[in-house]
């Protein structure tokens, strides 16, 4: 049975790297939680630790210190239960839309060739793609590669979504619509979500935890709970509980 | 390449030496040996070596080069005694092969093996390592291990540069191809330059070499035309 609360539950995590023989710590003692079917952002400067903290949870470099527990598992090494979807190159360029959300479903928990079909067409139609499933990556703008990134993720049935910055690279409309996307899709998935955003108004809009990086090594400086997550789809006119969490999260980053 | 024959022709007027011929004589002989039936038949003779060797090289080197890749104490061990045979030129080989091999076309197929193997070998590791790591990460996230991460992704990223670098070392077998038909060869187009060497025909050895380059040029595009078939997805990538 899934566990609800602290579905995912970062505890003391410190994370690093050799340099020259020399240990360089990039994390250090990282809290974080998030419960189940529940967004959280995670925001801070630039070279604060967002991604190397979402590579440590999807088991994609080695944990120092502290444990990541997943649905009371803990995490070990990369699996399927943590999908990763990175800014660049997340969609493989050798296969077509279709083909790319199929090699997703086939790592999926049901691999009958009647249910992954059937997985692959759900997803074509709830991100979009179904009139573009015979098209190369290469034959899509960026927004579209995204979309093609994230149902190939959701096709392997993870626990847990992590987005490495998604729409960092889109445009202003693009982004709009993809934060929608985001929306609508989780509407309808059980999976929690981390996103690592650069964009305060973004983790405001869509998110129902923030979670701020920052220090050196990084770590969780402060927690926002967002009241009424996903009320709005406008980024630009925030109700106004969430416009004082972003503004909250403006004036701690401004201080640092 | 107008300007090079005019510059040849150029220097033979001027040299006026029966080892230099001028652009009429070359051209007088370039049909005759062009409609030349045994043309083809050494010709052939040199791509079955050629391929055998060359094939044999690829064969070895993939599996080889995904190891060192993938497994770092597997690289220790195995490329330094490949970086040390890289450095010695394959001429330095001839008479080793000779005494080892016989002088048949063992000895030609693997002095081509030498010749490429040793280089597609660190060729495909830079092959793979160019491929960006994220199709690599994303693919174990949705839980891709071991044998089918390198069936699956591995190399069909790598794929459109894997055969790129076949492309261009088939340059290179082909060369030394030349090199290995010094040994005693009683066939193959390298035989036949030779053969004009000994009797100081300098035009049919220029038509030869004539013939050797246009051959080389045919088998870049089949290669060419051959990746995009193989890569259809490079058809629409502004960056292949």
């Amino acid at each position: 049975m899934t566990r609800k609360n602290n579905f995912l539950e970062i505890q003391d995590l410190s994370v690093g790297y050799y340099e020259e023989d020399e240990y360089v710590d990039v994390l250090s003692k990282v809290y974080l939680s998030c419960n189940v079917h529940e967004i959280v952002a995670i925001i801070g400067k630039s070279g604060s630790g967002k991604t190397t903290l979402l590579k440590a949870i999807a088991g994609l470099i080695p944990i120092r210190d502290g444990k990541v527990i997943l649905d009371g598992k803990l995490v070990i090494g990369s699996a399927r239960e943590r999908g990763l979807v990175f800014q660049e190159y997340c969609v493989f360029p050798w296969l077509t839309v279709r083909g790319n959300i199929e090699l997703g479903s086939k790592c999926g928990a049901d691999t009958r060739p009647e249910v992954v079909k059937d997985e692959v067409e759900r997803l074509l139609k709830s991100t979009g793609l179904l009139e573009h499933q015979y098209k190369w990556p290469s034959q899509l703008s960026g927004g579209m590669q995204q979309r093609v990134a994230i149902a190939r993720t959701l096709a392997a049935d993870p626990l847990l979504l992590l987005l490495d910055e998604p729409f960092g690279a889109l445009d202003a409309i693009t982004r709009l619509q993809m934060q929608e996307l985001i929306q609508s899709i989780f509407e309808e998935i059980k999976q929690g979500i981390l996103l690592v955003t650069h964009d305060i108004r973004e983790a405001a809009l869509i998110a129902d935890k923030v979670a701020l990086l920052s220090g050196s090594p990084a770590t969780t400086s402060k927690v926002w709970n967002v009241p009424n997550p996903r009320s709005s789809t406008n980024p630009l006119k925030l109700p106004p509980e969430q416009e004082r969490v972003a503004t909250e999260i403006f004036t701690l980053i401004k201080a640092e | 390449m107008i300007l090079v024959i005019a510059i040849w022709d150029g220097v033979a007027h001027i040299t006026n030496s029966p080892l230099m011929p001028t652009a009429r004589n070359i051209g007088k002989v370039l049909p005759k040996v062009i409609i030349n039936k045994d043309t083809y038949l050494h010709l052939i003779a040199s791509i079955i070596l050629v391929l055998k060797g060359f094939g044999l090289s690829i064969i070895i080197a993939l599996p080889t080069s995904i190891l060192c890749f993938r497994l770092k104490i597997y690289s220790r061990i195995v490329l330094p005694s490949h970086e040390f045979i890289r450095y010695i030129p394959v001429p330095a080989f001839v008479p080793l092969c000779a005494v080892l091999f016989g002088i048949g076309d063992l000895t030609k197929v693997i002095l081509i093996f030498i010749g490429t193997y040793f280089q597609l070998v660190f060729i495909f590791i830079s092959d793979f390592l160019t491929t960006p790591k994220e199709f690599e990460e994303s693919a174990r996230t949705l839980g891709l291990k071991g044998l089918k991460l390198i069936y699956k992704i591995t190399i069909p990223a790598s794929l459109s540069n894997l055969l790129n670098t076949v492309r261009i070392t088939f340059a290179w077998a082909w060369s030394y191809l030349l090199v290995a038909e010094v040994v005693n060869a009683t066939r193959g187009i390298g035989y036949l330059v030779i053969q004009s060497y000994r009797v100081l025909n300098m035009e049919r050895l220029v038509v030869l070499l004539i013939v050797i380059g246009i051959f080389g040029i045919l088998t870049d595009n089949i290669l060419k035309f051959a990746r995009i078939t193989i890569c259809p997805w490079l058809k629409n990538d502004k960056k292949k």
